[in-house]
């Protein structure tokens, strides 16, 4: 059995939910441990928009309650951008004539101590996605280098593996595994997607229950924010969660949602993402989900960073190139996507003391990660 | 005097270092709490003596550390975690946390024995934390945990003791302390656990979340001790009916005077 879209089921949904503005108070008060679809939607319904402050304050207390104060800190580095697909709306597609670099092992090795040094104990290693995956042995070894350099956690976004490679990646020591769908979209996932192996849809959609089977126990899902209706994708994300949490209960699932910014190449948003949306829909998956983490990037601004860091955000990306490598040797030119939150990681943790947040380094173990 | 392990303490509350807004606070917060046993993970603490700041010099020196082993998922992880914090800290207390669901934080009862029995062999004090199922707080007692540790309802839910049924039972029958972990929202929750019977309550998120820490930490010190009080001089009954104050008629025994 595998989890699929029904574009018309999900739309006709959209349509059917009674988006009454007085059941907002009432899916806000209640004292269910979750709420349920029909409130979910109600919640990111354009009605709900008025009401936005008051769910943003629920929001905030299902954190409180369960996260706590505290923001885990983490930072990306990004391995490679030789890539063999032709997705739309990326700078590194097959298509773009940008400059082709893939650290070499020495590299990896002098970025990552230097990350290490600065006091990072989360990394989110990020890699261009190679047809037919040749290259698991480079993540792999990656990878395997971070766990010595003595990074506690280790996620991977090296795109939908099979699940031999996950549990490869798994056994390296890499304890999350990160994969967005882009869109759920059929039709504008088909448009976007020109070539490559991440052309295939189902096979992406698949990608996250491979890497379960390989191994993680960990799992950070989304969407990028722009490609399609948010309500759409928003109620394909929750029915993927849902169908991930009933088939694997013991998996840790997190959020993400990026949204799209101008990157070399790129085409422009169609279904541009609001701040007021994107604080709507993540207060929302707090609210369905009050124990799932949720993370954001620094392609978004100072701003809005420190705003959902109040409401939902518990994970924080810091001081990030999106360029291969970046830390030591700059390439400015290779940038994946532009950063627009350039806080130094001092400037960060500063911010978060001054309003009552304790940014955590370190809340996992390394010896819980690969095998012993 | 609560005795755990060959060891003595005043205070019947402990606490969780984790979800406060800064070290600082926490540190203040556990002494205003008076607590002698204070938990920490150790995945929240850096082995690799990096120049951030360690959870571990923000606590109180002379408290019992009790660390745990949240984050682990099976008994062989939570076994792993326990020997590194031993080797870290230098105690040989050690809570077990086996929790396998991401969702509602609860623990495997199976893994948690296993683990339990492995550390009591290898000479840890252990603690385990688990559901409020009273044969399952048996069978812990039976292979040396030197506490069991139910909860009242799910962590960092603030709702309360939801188990209460159940803690009846596992305070009626336990040789060892019994301390209600997770779910005290509220001071008046830790004192009705300690009416009910129970040596001590472990809290944390109620305290960590709360507008003032270190004002909620003294009035569940307070809460602690007025429950133990009450329960030690004995609550007085209550019963559900109101006891007639005089002999009316007897329909059910009436024919005993009828001749
Ligand atoms: S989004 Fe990923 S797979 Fe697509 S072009 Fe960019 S780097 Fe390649």
């Amino acid at each position: 059995m595998t989890f699929k879209i029904f574009t018309e089921d999900i739309e006709a949904r959209i349509k059917s939910v009674n988006k009454g503005n007085t059941n907002i108070s009432h899916i806000l008060n209640s004292k269910k441990h979750s709420i349920s679809e029909e409130e979910f939607l109600t919640l990111i319904s354009e009605e709900a928009n008025p009401y936005i402050e008051k769910i943003a304050l629920r929001a905030k207390q299902l954190t409180e309650l369960r996260h706590g104060l505290v923001k885990g800190i983490y930072i990306p580095l990004y391995l490679s951008n030789i890539c063999h697909n032709d997705c739309t709306y990326c700078g590194f597609s097959i298509k773009n004539k940008v400059r082709r670099k893939a650290l070499t092992a020495e590299e990896i090795s002098i970025e990552l101590t230097n990350i290490y040094n600065r006091g990072y104990r989360n990394i989110l290693l990020v890699s261009a996605e190679r047809n037919g995956f040749s290259d698991i042995d480079y993540l792999k070894s990656a990878v395997a280098l971070a766990k010595k350099i003595g990074f506690q956690s280790i996620a991977s976004e090296f795109g939908a593996v099979d699940t031999e490679q996950a549990s490869k990646l798994k056994r390296a020591g890499s304890d999350s595994f990160v994969l967005y769908q882009e869109t759920f979209h059929v039709e504008t996932y088909n448009r976007v997607h020109l070539f490559g192996l991440k052309k295939e849809y189902q096979h992406r959609l698949d990608g996250v229950t491979r890497a379960i089977e390989g191994g993680f126990q960990k799992v950070t899902l989304g969407f990028l924010g722009g490609l399609a209706d948010y309500q759409f994708e928003a109620l394909s994300l929750y029915r993927h969660f849902k169908y991930l949490q009933l088939n694997h209960w013991d998996v840790q699932f997190s959020l993400s949602i990026p949204r799209l910014n101008d990157a070399e190449g790129a085409i422009k948003s169609s279904y541009p993402v609001s701040d007021l949306t994107l604080t709507k829909l993540l207060s929302a998956f707090r609210i369905s989900f009050p124990e799932m983490p949720i993370l954001l990037s620094t392609r978004e601004s100072k701003e809005l960073r420190d705003g959902l860091t109040q409401i939902c955000v518990t994970s924080l990306s810091c001081e990030s190139k999106t360029t291969p490598g970046g830390y030591v040797q700059s390439n400015e030119e290779l940038e994946q996507f532009s950063i627009d939150d350039t806080r130094s990681l001092t400037t960060l943790v500063n911010d978060l003391e001054k309003v009552g947040l304790e940014p955590v380094f370190k809340d996992w173990q390394i010896d819980l990660n690969g095998e012993f | 005097m609560l005795k755990i392990g060959n060891k003595t303490f005043k205070s019947r509350l402990m606490v969780g270092t984790g979800k406060f807004s800064s070290l600082e606070l926490m540190g203040k917060t556990l002494i205003e709490s008076k607590s002698e046993i204070i938990t920490v993970s150790l995945r929240r603490i850096d082995l690799s003596q990096g120049d951030r700041r360690n959870i571990l010099d923000f606590i109180p020196s002379g408290v019992q550390l009790l660390p745990n082993t949240s984050g682990a998922r099976n008994a062989d992880e939570a076994i792993k975690l326990a020997k590194l914090a031993r080797a870290a800290t230098g105690t040989n207390w050690i809570k077990i946390e086996v929790v396998p669901d991401p969702h509602y934080l609860l623990p495997d009862p199976i893994d948690t024995l296993r683990a339990t029995e492995a550390l009591v062999k290898d000479g840890f004090t252990v603690l385990p934390y688990i559901n409020a199922d009273p044969v399952l707080a048996k069978r812990l007692e039976d292979v040396g945990a030197a506490t069991v540790m139910p909860l009242g309802s799910p962590i960092g839910t603030n709702r309360g003791i939801k188990t209460l049924e159940m803690l009846k039972i596992i305070i009626e029958q336990a040789r060892v302390p019994v301390v209600v972990d997770a779910g005290l929202g509220r001071p008046s929750d830790a004192a009705m656990a300690m009416e009910l019977g129970a040596d001590a309550v472990l809290v944390n998120t109620a305290m960590a979340v709360s507008n003032n820490p270190l004002e909620m930490a003294k009035g569940f010190e307070l809460a602690v001790r007025a429950g133990r009080i009450a329960y030690v001089a004995g609550l007085p009954k209550t019963n559900t009916q109101a006891t007639p104050s005089s002999p009316i008629d007897s329909h059910l025994t009436g024919f005993l005077s009828n001749n």
